[in-house]
């Protein structure tokens, strides 16, 4: 007798199982509903020149997309990327990349420099437990700050960068732009570091329960201080890529990338209260911020109302991820 | 009686500001200051001083209510830019009358303040992201009517706000004590105001108390709209211009003061009196920077790290507070 009913909610589960692993792609749903109605509208949107174009657009918040998720898996903020990208950017630009020597420095310094600003975030919230994205906003403004002073205020460029400090943002490879392998391989190389390695796992567990997970034996102040230092260096290899693809910079290019990274952070699913989020699902998030500011450029939509737009999208994402957070309450 | 019960008053108020730790910031850099250049305390310094002390404060009251319910605005400063913005518009591109103009300008503010609320209480998004997102939204709102230009206001008698003195009172500083008045009775002195506190202290505990926690805090986060509502049109009196991109650094620098003057970030903690001491000291501070002929890029950077400072502070004493009670709670179960 107990034969079919176990065989039937064995059935009903296969099915909202189903449901669940679709309903955590939504992500990728209205992705693609997006992609669809906005190639409808503007047939120039589906163009190879302008696919690529958006990708190579995106592949710089995508980098700083990478380390912000990381960070807010494991309960905190860093609003400080964008002044990261700038410093790092500007830095790099600054030293001359010139002849090799000089190029490598300018790939090292700045990686440097991003890793050190994340290690004093870290250690700012990891050890003090001080608010992060108050911590972070401060930072931000000296950063910004040193930036200024270190430019005197004032563009920084290169005249003759060589061929492969030129090729980092402006090189192909396959007839599609390096910056998007950088990207994508950063992107696999942080879902291994989730997935597949203790400190991924500590990241989750810190990010659901800090004080269980430091009762447990992890050095919850080391891990969260190693988040804010991957986020660092992402934003780093971002603010590299962002000078090789400009090489002419003012020095405040990269702010605003810190929000719009966390839009599409929180856009992707990643919850504000930390514990939950998914690397692929963020390039889900980056790529319709892309698609969207893409298509309001082609829509011929002026920059300040772009600046609304992300605002509320943001507010949107984080309506959203606060409705959900309620339902698994309850 | 009534002699004695104000002087009494008056002792009570002179012990509470000196119990403030900020002063041991405040009194030396004031000395320094005044030893450092003789034109510190000159009446036209001390005016533009206050005037620039009181463009701050204003926002700092509502702030500081925020603050004791342990969240936070990081919108104000777009909310500022905003209010701005609408009310030079209103009052040139669309010939209100200027009381009109300003009433729009503080009802903008109010209404940025009260969305804020909304989305805390009701939807109960985290404030410090919530914020950040009104905060953007704002800012591109503020671009939006002007299309990224400041807006010019050519009516003279508008100015007057901002530039205006009431005998040798300035009259933005005349506002702030007004609106410090008014904050310091509302904290102290009526239900809803004490309720700040207890729900910063502990908020499910107030909950179970029967207080309204979301009326509360959506009250806090209306008034501290509105305190930049004023801030903002002030400002757009006094530099006779509506700039989409003029408070940006504003909510960084309120959250300064207000920390510097022993509010603390997990709320609960603090008083208006401290966080004023706090604003005057950084006001002081800018201002000696500025004759002192500090670089503007300089001065960023030396604010950030005095936020820094001041967190790593805040933390501190947290923890120290935390661990007393631990202390006492300990004896407690001792004497059982």
């Amino acid at each position: 007798m107990s034969e079919p009913k176990k065989n039937f909610t064995q059935k009903k589960n296969q099915l909202s199982k189903f449901l669940h692993n679709l309903s955590g792609q939504t992500i990728w749903i209205a992705f693609l509903l997006l992609v669809v109605s906005v190639s409808l509208f503007e047939p120039k949107f589906i163009s190879s020149i302008n696919l690529l174009n958006v990708l190579r657009q995106v592949s710089i918040v995508g980098l700083v997309s990478l380390g912000m998720t990381v960070v807010l898996i494991g309960g905190n903020f860093d609003l400080s990327t964008g002044a990261i990208v700038t410093l790092t950017a500007v830095v790099s630009v600054n030293i001359g990349p010139e002849d090799t020597g000089s190029t490598m420095l300018s790939i090292i310094i700045p990686l440097l420099l991003g890793t050190i600003v994340g290690l004093i975030n870290g250690l700012l919230v990891g050890l003090l437990k001080a608010n992060s994205m108050i911590v972070t906003v401060g930072m931000q403004f000296i950063v910004v700050g040193a930036t200024l002073i270190y430019s005197g205020g004032q563009h920084v460029w290169v005249w003759q960068p060589t061929q492969f400090y030129e090729n980092i943002a402006g090189g192909y490879f396959l007839g599609i732009p390096n910056p998007i392998y950088i990207f994508l391989i950063l992107t696999v190389v942080t879902q291994i570091l989730l997935k597949r390695t203790t400190f991924g796992r500590y990241v989750y567990a810190l990010g659901n329960n800090d004080e269980a997970s430091r009762m447990m034996g992890v050095q919850t102040n080391l891990i969260r201080m190693a988040t804010y230092v991957f986020s660092g260096f992402t934003a780093a290899i971002a603010g590299i890529v962002l000078a090789s693809r400009v090489k002419n910079l003012d020095p405040t290019a990269g702010l605003g990338y810190e929000f719009l990274a966390l839009t599409a952070v929180v856009l992707g699913g990643t919850k504000t209260n930390g514990g939950e989020g998914r690397i692929f699902n963020t390039l889900a998030g980056v790529l319709i911020l892309g698609l969207i500011s893409n298509s309001m450029t082609l829509l011929n939509i002026s920059y300040n109302k772009q600046l609304l737009v992300r605002g509320l999208i943001l507010l949107v994402a984080v309506a959203i991820d606060a409705r959900r957070g309620q339902r698994v309450m309850k | 009686m009534k002699k004695i019960f104000s002087n009494i008053m008056k002792l009570k108020f002179i012990k509470q500001i000196s119990k403030q730790k900020v002063l041991i910031v405040l009194i030396p850099l004031l000395i320094l200051v005044s030893v450092q250049t003789d034109k510190f305390w000159s009446l036209y310094n001390q005016q533009g001083m206050w005037v620039a002390i009181a463009i701050d404060g204003i926002i700092m009251v509502g702030m500081v209510l925020v603050m004791i319910t342990g969240g936070l605005d990081l919108s104000v400063g777009a909310v500022m830019s905003l209010s701005g913005v609408v009310c030079v518009s209103l009052l040139n591109d669309m010939g209100m009358p200027m009381w009109v103009a300003i009433f729009g300008g503080v009802f903008v503010g109010t209404l940025g303040g009260a969305m804020n609320g909304v989305f805390i209480t009701k939807i109960k998004i985290n404030p410090f992201i919530s914020t950040l997102g009104t905060m953007i939204t704002f800012q591109g709102l503020a671009m939006t009517i002007t299309d990224g230009y400041p807006v010019v206001n050519k009516i003279l008698l508008f100015s007057e706000i901002g530039r205006g003195k009431f005998g040798s009172f300035p009259i933005p500083a005349i506002v702030l004590f007004l609106v410090l008045f008014v904050g310091v009775i509302y904290l102290h002195f009526t239900e809803s105001g004490r309720n700040i506190y207890a729900i910063g202290g502990n908020e499910e505990a107030a909950n179970a108390s029967g207080i309204r926690v979301g009326r509360v805090k959506f009250i806090a986060y209306t008034i501290c709209g509105s305190t930049a509502g004023i801030s903002g049109v002030i400002l757009a009196s006094r530099l006779s211009t509506g700039s989409p991109i003029i408070g940006n650094n504003s909510a960084l620098n309120v959250i300064t003061a207000a920390m510097l003057g022993g509010i603390s970030m997990s709320g609960g903690v603090g008083s208006m009196e401290g966080a004023f001491l706090g604003i005057v000291t950084i006001g002081i501070l800018t201002n000696s920077f500025n004759m002192m002929h500090v670089q503007a890029y300089y001065q960023q950077v030396i604010k950030g790290f005095l936020l820094l400072m001041v967190i790593v502070i805040d933390r501190v004493s947290a923890r120290t507070r935390r661990k007393a009670l631990e202390r006492t709670r300990g004896k407690e179960e001792l004497i059982e």
